[in-house]
């Protein structure tokens, strides 16, 4: 996603990560995660999973009590395309950089003709996407 | 016995995702604080930016 965020940078395109719920705290190979107990505690997972992974992308935080994370679906891997109307353009229940590359692709290159760009990624496919007709 | 057993909460949101706000629909605002202490509002992108907003998390 930070190519993908690099590549449509001069696009009109921000990418953006909101941290949510941990969803598989204590389980099996995240055994020294637990479920966050605040609000502050959440925020400073967030920033531990910016450090771990040198992240550069922006990453938001959903409130201690999900409530936007619920509207948009709940689901650890949601990712939503919102075009400059403020409208759903794409979403998926998972993250795929192929397809979300092909979803920018079209949709700036629609905007402006005169400037197409070409999908890139091409990065193994991720099954268990579900994805919608636009 | 070996099965396979689907979390009904989440295979719940899986069936009902496709009607969560459907492409075309109005997303809402998201004004929301960031690692870094700066809040971003996604009001202010409106006719200027187009985005995408993923979720994520440690495990």
């Amino acid at each position: 996603m930070e190519e993908l965020a690099k590549k449509y940078g001069d696009r009109d395109v921000e990418v953006f990560v909101m941290y949510v719920r941990e969803p598989h705290a204590k389980e099996r190979g995240f055994r020294q995660y637990r479920k966050h107990e605040s609000y502050d505690h959440k925020m400073e997972c967030a920033r531990l999973l910016v450090k771990k992974h040198s992240l550069v992308i922006p990453y938001l935080v959903d409130g201690f009590s999900e409530k936007l994370h619920q509207v948009l679906g709940n689901l650890p891997n949601l990712v939503y395309v919102v075009d400059k109307k403020g409208e759903v353009f794409y979403k998926s229940t998972w993250t795929d950089a192929d397809a979300i590359d092909e979803i920018l692709a079209e949709l700036v290159s629609a905007e402006d003709p005169s400037r197409p760009v070409q999908k890139t990624m091409d990065s193994r496919r991720v099954p268990g996407r579900i994805p919608v007709e636009v | 016995m070996i099965g396979l057993r689907l979390n009904p909460r989440i295979h719940g949101f899986h069936t009902k995702f496709p009607t969560i706000l459907p492409p075309g629909s109005k997303f809402p605002e998201v004004n929301l604080e960031m690692v870094d202490g700066r809040r971003i509002n996604t009001k202010t992108l409106q006719g200027r930016k187009h985005f995408v907003l993923l979720t994520g998390a440690l495990t």
